[in-house]
């Protein structure tokens, strides 16, 4: 029992490590909590599950077009909405995103309408048995992806000059723009980023949980407290967080009551501030000046 | 000889407030330009105006002939105008070596590693440190990686603002020996803005001297460092150099 509530808690934590890291992606990218990143996962399950349902389209076809769908938000976002409002301070640039989360809510609700939708499951891989633990086969391809997209992320970040790049631009955008750096294509790049991950994660999700026009709320905020508790701007510390949201979310399902798995949670983050303000993974920034 | 950079009758500021009020001045190939003045004369307004970063009211800004007025930062920055900022402004998470691989940013890729060979020639100390985050750098040491950093791109110009702000005296008279050999051995131009003008206007071949925006006096270094009435006025009279 306790094993299989650790499992499932993986699984989810999975998913809300995704959700954190376009927190993460779009923070270090632009110094702004875009509260828009749930909407993305949002509407990647509802895309999938409106391709995939009602017009019969295979799976893996519906999977990519959900993220191509919401890499194409994100670029709309930023170059819509919050470049034409750069000068702008960060507040100002936060309440557009959450203008921007309304917005997406309603359109969903527009075009895919209110109900509750359905994607079947991937399948392809097994379920697995080890013991008495089952680890579904929905959950599996939600850990191999979550590991694939980390794994992609470093490389881009750590070794690629784009990635370094916009590090450098969240660091000092000036400086940045005067090494040749545009930071307008850096934040563009990075919410386009942010936005195929949350598209790929809601369409990850879909067959767990049903999609659903008002799923970015929940998924935000739980991707927010996992950015959060994690270390804010730190790419593994997103991960990590999402997935002590999650497993603390399961084991209070599973243990006390589900009722109460989201005070836990952020009773746990409100603690993880006061213990550790830069987070669990990260670390007192060290610079002499 | 076309100048490299040419300002003329610049007009900026933040916002309604003008800052600069009709500025010109030129910098040619193998020069070093000093700009000197009090605090708040403009001198970094100036310099953010000529990397792109505020829009002038009236006036123009050459590169060698044409016009960059109303580019971005960026397109600035890899048209050969290296603007090495107040502060360093290193990518101070960032390493050493990857600092310097993004001053090339855009550029051709084999090109940008043999100017960090040369880099690295002109900063010894930079090669011990080129795997270390570059915030954990002394001052000095970030001074030169910022220089080092502009220096990649291959920069016709470069603009180094208060490159001795906060720095021992003994490492501000190497890196001003630096700005020397750049001048001297590598043919560039060279736009120092300096508070220490004393030093500046040493290595400067011509000076001027900025006041509450406006040019108040132009010259070569040695004539405005035997100017009297000049030292009086502006260097609080501190004739002794």
């Amino acid at each position: 029992m306790f094993l299989q509530v650790v499992v499932s808690g993986i699984v989810v934590g999975c998913v809300y490590g995704m959700a954190a890291l376009g927190f993460t992606i779009v923070y270090n990218a632009t110094k702004i909590i875009n509260f828009a990143n749930g909407e993305f996962m949002m509407l990647g399950g509802v895309l999938l599950a409106g391709l995939v349902a009602a017009a019969k389209v295979p799976i893996p076809v519906g999977i990519l077009a959900a993220i191509a769908g919401c890499a194409l938000v994100g670029w709309v976002l930023q170059r819509g909405v919050l470049d034409g409002a750069r000068n702008s301070d960060p507040l100002t640039l936060v309440m557009l995103t959450i203008g921007s989360a309304l917005a997406l809510r309603g359109a969903a609700a527009l075009a895919f309408g209110r109900d509750v939708s359905f994607v079947p499951e991937f399948g392809v891989l097994p379920l697995v048995l080890l013991g008495n633990v089952y680890i579904p086969s929905q959950g599996l391809w939600i850990i191999m992806v979550l590991v694939v997209v980390s794994a992609a992320l470093w490389y881009v970040f750590s070794r690629t000059m784009l990635g370094k790049a916009m590090r450098a631009a969240s660091q000092e955008p000036r400086a940045a723009a005067l090494c040749g750096i545009e930071p307008r294509r850096t934040a563009a790049l990075a919410m386009i980023m942010a936005g195929s991950i949350g598209g790929l994660a809601g369409a990850m999700l879909a067959p767990m949980s049903a999609a659903f026009y008002e799923n970015g709320i929940f998924l935000g905020l739980k991707g927010f407290a996992a950015a959060v508790a994690g270390g804010l701007g730190n790419p593994l510390g997103a991960v990590v967080g999402g997935l002590l949201i999650g497993l603390v979310e399961s084991l209070t399902s599973g243990f006390v009551a589900s009722g109460f798995k989201d005070a836990v949670s952020f009773m746990l983050l409100i603690l993880v501030l006061i213990l550790r303000p830069q987070g669990l993974v990260g670390k007192a920034v060290v610079r002499r000046v | 000889m076309t100048a490299l950079m040419e300002v003329d009758g610049l007009r900026a500021g933040y916002g309604s407030v003008e800052v600069l009020h009709g500025v010109s001045l030129s910098v040619r190939e193998g020069e070093i330009l000093a700009l000197v003045g009090a605090n708040g004369a403009g001198k970094s307004t100036l310099l953010n105006t000529i990397s792109g970063f505020i829009r002038p009211s009236d006036g123009d800004i050459l590169c060698r002939g044409h016009s960059i007025l109303g580019r971005a930062p960026a397109v600035i920055a890899r048209a050969g105008i290296r603007h090495v900022p107040e502060g360093r402004r290193i990518f101070a998470e960032l390493a050493v070596e990857e600092n310097l691989m993004l001053g090339g940013y855009g550029l051709d890729r084999e090109r940008v590693l043999e100017r960090m060979k040369w880099v690295y020639e002109l900063f010894p100390r930079l090669i011990e440190r080129r795997s270390q985050a570059a915030g954990t750098m002394s001052g000095g040491e970030q001074q030169m990686l910022a220089i080092g950093r502009a220096l990649i791109a291959d920069p016709k110009l470069l603009m180094l603002d208060e490159p001795s702000m906060g720095l021992a005296p003994i490492v501000v008279a190497e890196i001003f020996k630096l700005i020397v050999k750049l001048r001297d051995a590598h043919g560039l131009g060279i736009l120092l803005v300096e508070q220490n003008a004393h030093a500046a206007l040493r290595i400067a071949d011509q000076a001027c001297v900025l006041s509450l925006g406006c040019v108040v006096k132009q010259g070569t270094g040695a004539a405005l460092l035997s100017d009297q009435t000049f030292i009086e006025a502006f260097l609080g009279g501190r004739s002794s150099v």
